[in-house]
């Protein structure tokens, strides 16, 4: 945020944080109405209520530029959402349990997410894949900082841990393969074994 | 189509990337056992090659597409390029691949995962442990599908091509495809319900590691493997050969005792058939 005198200024006017992020929920509301590939910067500038000049400024790279920092923005949404969820949990196996019946719940239930995966797959999974390594860093600082506070590393590297671990709950979540997740054994079951088992074992040794 | 499904399973692919800028060397020094893995892991395609009159020509032209995929992609390789790049004429290639580029391509990736899936087959039928054998899997599959040039190439030239394959729904059909093969091996240490467990996890580790390289962890390398296997693999398999361990509905719990030369009933040598068989056998049919 700006300082004092800026708000004063720009009375009625949106600060920058907010335009920005007023373009980008603009972006994302025309995505989920026509798709990627009809999303146009001026479309989001109409939906916004701003000049494509104002887009511009904010996004030089204009169209994909946008495309991504909407995808990042619906993305950082999810995760937030997701440690709401979680973040009362009272132990690591409820933790993991409540997070992937959420998430996968969440992805499966998100009607943008899945109508663009199937009419224009190759526009949306490009953007997600260069997002991987973010979401990989996101999962597994949150899970360093878990195990870290409730003393549950044992002999096994935090960062080492947690990197695994995010990595396989970002994999089950989005392809569950054999796993039906909306059983509550199943859900249980991959917690205890794939998930945690290696790091329940190092605490407990 | 099922050429992607297949490109993606086929990360698991050995290339023989020096074959690939001379197809003719390619199909000399190959041929018999690249048919021969075709014809053992890919059924669809056997027949394909049995019927060709010429198999030379067809792996020719194969690795001739394989080779244009690596150097520009899908989009601008053209049944031309691929006609110049095996040295034969365009009618040759219709002739042997009616279908035109499509058929080409699927054959070309259903090559490609052969090889790949023989390659690993063999590493892994090396080991002497589960273990040893996650652990040499896990690194070979890493290199394998790492350093696949026409993999690496399609990734960065047509990611919007090749990444739909490789995420959610699809990738739960490459898990399926990839743990069906996989277990059999895990089966010599694991009953059927684990192996296949525990197949599709290890592809879900590697698949994960190679879209989204990590800077803490290179699974190429075996000691790293290792490290990975016994922190985390291990353990889960102790917890789900665990009789109490609370599982799916009809779980096998003992551990097979299975004979690996057992598993697959193919590999039986002839000369210890037993012989109660055959005298089964002959009174009925005289």
């Amino acid at each position: 945020m700006a300082a004092g005198q800026g708000r004063s200024a720009h009375r009625g006017r949106r600060s920058a944080p907010d335009q920005r992020e007023q373009i980008i929920e603009a972006a994302y509301s025309c995505v989920s109405r026509y798709g990627m590939a009809k999303t146009t910067v001026e479309d989001a500038a109409r939906e916004a209520g701003v000049s494509r000049a104002t887009v511009y400024r904010y996004f030089p790279g204009g169209r994909e530029e946008l495309l991504a920092a909407a995808i990042s923005w619906e993305q950082m949404r999810f995760f937030a959402r997701l440690y709401d969820e979680v973040h009362d949990a009272g132990s690591l196996e409820e933790l993991m349990e409540r997070g992937i019946t959420f998430a996968h719940r969440a992805i499966k239930g998100h009607e943008v997410l899945q109508r663009v995966l199937e009419t224009e797959p190759g526009l949306l999974l490009p953007k997600l894949t260069v997002d991987q390594g973010r979401m990989v860093a996101l999962v597994g600082s949150f899970l360093t900082h878990y195990l870290e506070r409730h003393g549950v590393v044992g002999d096994i590297d935090a960062g080492f841990a947690s990197e695994f671990l995010a990595r396989m709950v970002l994999s089950y979540i989005s392809s569950p393969g054999r796993y039906d997740l909306e059983d509550p054994v199943q859900v249980a079951d991959l917690v205890r074994a794939e998930l945690l088992a290696g790091i329940l074992r190092a605490v407990a040794t | 189509m099922t050429y992607c499904i297949i490109v993606i399973s086929g990360s698991l692919a050995l290339l023989r990337g020096d074959e690939h800028g001379e197809p003719g060397r390619a199909a000399d020094s190959g041929t018999g056992e690249t048919v021969a893995a075709v014809e053992a892991l890919t059924p669809a395609m056997a027949s394909t090659s049995l019927e060709s009159p010429r198999p030379t020509a067809r792996l020719r032209i194969i690795d001739a597409m394989l080779a244009c995929l690596a150097r520009q992609g899908l989009g601008k390789t053209t049944l031309d390029d691929v006609a110049r790049q095996a040295r034969c004429s365009r009618a040759t290639l219709y002739r042997i691949f009616p279908g035109g580029k499509d058929s080409v391509l699927e054959a070309a990736v259903d090559t490609e995962v052969a090889r790949s899936l023989s390659a690993l087959a063999v590493v892994m039928g090396q080991a002497s442990d589960l273990e040893s054998l996650l652990v040499m899997g896990m690194a070979e599959a890493s290199r394998l599908f790492g350093n696949n040039e026409v993999l690496r190439r399609l990734l960065e030239l047509e990611p919007e091509v090749l990444l739909p394959r490789l995420t959610f729904r699809e990738m739960d059909r490459i898990l399926m495809t990839a743990s069906s093969f996989l277990a059999p091996f895990l089966a010599r240490w694991l009953a059927p319900v684990e192996a296949e467990r525990i197949a599709e996890w290890a592809t879900r580790i590697v698949v994960s590691y190679l879209l989204c390289p990590s800077e803490a962890v290179d699974l190429a390398d075996e000691d790293q493997a290792l490290r990975l296997v016994r922190s985390f693999v291990m353990p889960a398999v102790a917890i789900m050969q665990q009789s109490s361990y609370p599982a799916g509905s009809d779980r096998v719990k003992t551990p097979s005792q299975t004979d690996p030369s057992q598993t697959d009933p193919s590999q039986t040598d002839p000369s210890q058939t037993d012989p109660s068989q055959t005298d089964f056998v002959q009174p009925a049919e005289t």
